[in-house]
């Protein structure tokens, strides 16, 4: 377990750090973790502990293997739910984030004409869920664009609300710019306008210390690979109010309370004879993610035990380095704030004259430095700012806990001398 | 001056390969020639050295697309990324003079 760490940029701390992470080489720089962090041996620990020593289903068994299998799942959940400041019973485990998205979207009820807001900034995954309502349920999408900057501006989005809006689904950190919506006051107004507020915090969750119930938001999704966790685990938290009163979209084993089922027979059966049982298993069908929900668990210790401040201290360190670097090579193009106050652990570029594509090749081919390019499925904003054609995109890096300074000044020199290429 | 052929076999749409010729012509355009044959759309007699027909020949379409400079294959199967092109290019200068 991670002990209480001060995270400097160098040191000992950090290379104590780093060797908890297997994947991480010495010859290799990993820029790549917004779209998945890596993994420290605690999670992989927890996880084989789980399925070399507790390995059974949870919940319903009556006997000690399942017991302790049940035990180790609560405190995951548990600890998950402390993490984001919400209630256990608010919680749903989902397969990733996109899966909890989807299941709010299913789950709501629209009428005809009724309005959702989305920015220009989503990630397809929260994007596609709302628009594919439009023909299902005759909802109108409407689209907040804060430019190519990224900045959000509260006044701004405010005009795009309307009294037919009735849901507001953005997310909180850009995966593309890492620039930062202000959760707290967009979930203050969207309150006083009787709006429903739903985060995408998948890039949040890594770097800011999140309370559900003191933003006021009404759903919240992100998924546990981005934060030190496993693959294959989402969350979904969902207000209690709405937890209680909603019915799932998704239901099966676990959601029904089959003893206070009372159907006068097979025929006549359906819900309205049923119980749901109590939260959070009203939401959570069918065998729970057991192993990832205990391995997530043991990444929030370790994020815990890092502490938030200092990752997102030791994260404005590595932003303000890199921004500080690429701002002097000449012709590299930075999309985003530009400021590391602003700008979270998310830095993307474009060398003009080069593909993004090829810049990322070189990147991975000459230098072993990890980065991803393309559209980063925020395509919308890609249309907006690249317009005419297919857009190509850009290069993004962003860093986490285990990055160094170092680090940061070997991509920059390579970035250096991949825009040499273009002159 | 060198020539380079890129030799691929591109069914439909525009070749992946056009960025790389437009970049090469854009770097060098007075030290090259660039030449981009698709071998599922050209016709009659193409100028292929005999080391990459031996490889189709062996090979198939496995060793597309495939970079030709100055009449010697020095890449198959792929096509080497833009820095390390100017490399071998650079290397190709300092072996003929």
């Amino acid at each position: 377990m991670a002990s209480a760490f001060i995270l400097p940029q160098r040191g000992s701390d950090l290379e104590r750090l780093r060797s908890d992470f297997p994947t991480i080489r010495a010859d290799e720089v990993y820029l790549d973790s917004v779209a998945s962090s890596l993994t420290p041996m605690p999670v992989v620990d927890a996880m084989t502990d789980y399925y070399v020593n507790h390995r059974a289903n949870v919940h319903r068994g009556s006997y000690d293997l399942s017991l302790r299998a049940s035990e180790l799942y609560e405190k995951g959940l548990e600890k998950i739910a402390t993490f984001i400041g919400a209630d256990p019973a608010e919680l749903v485990m989902t397969m990733n984030a996109t899966a909890a998205i989807n299941e709010v979207a299913l789950t709501l009820q629209f009428k005809p004409g009724d309005e959702i807001v989305l920015s220009a900034l989503e990630h397809t995954s929260n994007m596609v869920p709302w628009v594919n309502l439009q023909q299902k349920q005759g909802v109108v999408v409407r689209w907040y664009n804060p430019g190519r900057a990224g900045i959000f501006d509260l006044d701004e989005f405010s005009k795009v609300l309307t009294e037919r809006t009735k849901l507001v689904s953005m997310t909180w950190v850009s995966n593309v710019l890492g620039s930062v919506v202000p959760v707290e006051q967009v979930a203050a107004l969207l309150r006083s306008r009787g709006i429903m507020y739903m985060i995408d915090a998948c890039q949040a969750s890594p770097h800011i210390k999140m309370d559900v119930h003191g933003i006021g938001c009404d759903f919240l999704a992100f998924s546990g690979h981005k934060m030190l966790g496993p693959t294959g685990i989402g969350v979904l938290y969902l207000r209690r109010d709405h937890a209680e009163s909603m019915i799932p979209a998704i239901l099966g084993g676990g959601t029904i309370d089959t003893d206070n089922c009372f159907c006068p027979s097979l025929d006549e059966c359906d819900l309205s004879y049923c119980s749901f049982t109590e939260l959070p298993y009203k939401w959570q069908a069918g065998t729970p993610p057991v192993a990832e929900t205990i391995g997530l668990g043991a990444a929030v210790d370790y994020l815990d035990a890092v502490g938030m401040d200092a990752i997102a201290a030791h994260d404005r360190g590595l932003m303000s380095r890199a921004l500080d670097g690429l701002s002097a090579v000449r012709g590299v193009e930075l999309f985003g704030p530009g400021d590391p106050e602003r700008q979270l652990a998310i830095l993307s570029f474009n060398v003009p004259g080069l593909p993004p594509s090829e810049v990322g090749r070189i990147l991975n081919e000459r230098f072993k430095v990890a980065v991803r390019t393309g559209h980063h499925c925020a395509v919308n904003y890609f249309r907006e700012v690249q317009p005419g054609g297919l857009p190509e995109g850009n290069v993004r890096s962003s860093f986490y806990l285990y990055n160094t300074l170092d680090e940061v000044d070997r991509f920059v020199a390579a970035v250096e001398q991949i825009a040499a290429l273009a002159k | 001056m060198h020539a380079v052929q890129i030799v691929e076999n591109v069914c439909c749409g525009a070749s992946p390969a056009t960025p790389m010729v437009e970049f090469l012509e854009r770097k060098l355009g007075d030290q090259l020639t660039v030449e981009l044959i698709n071998l599922s759309t050209a016709s009659g007699r193409l100028p292929l050295p005999g080391a990459l027909v031996d490889r189709l020949m062996a090979e198939g379409e496995r060793c597309l697309p495939a970079m030709v400079v100055d009449g010697e294959v020095v890449a198959s199967g792929g096509l080497p990324n833009y820095l390390d092109v100017l490399h071998i290019l650079e290397a190709s200068s300092s072996a003929a003079s």
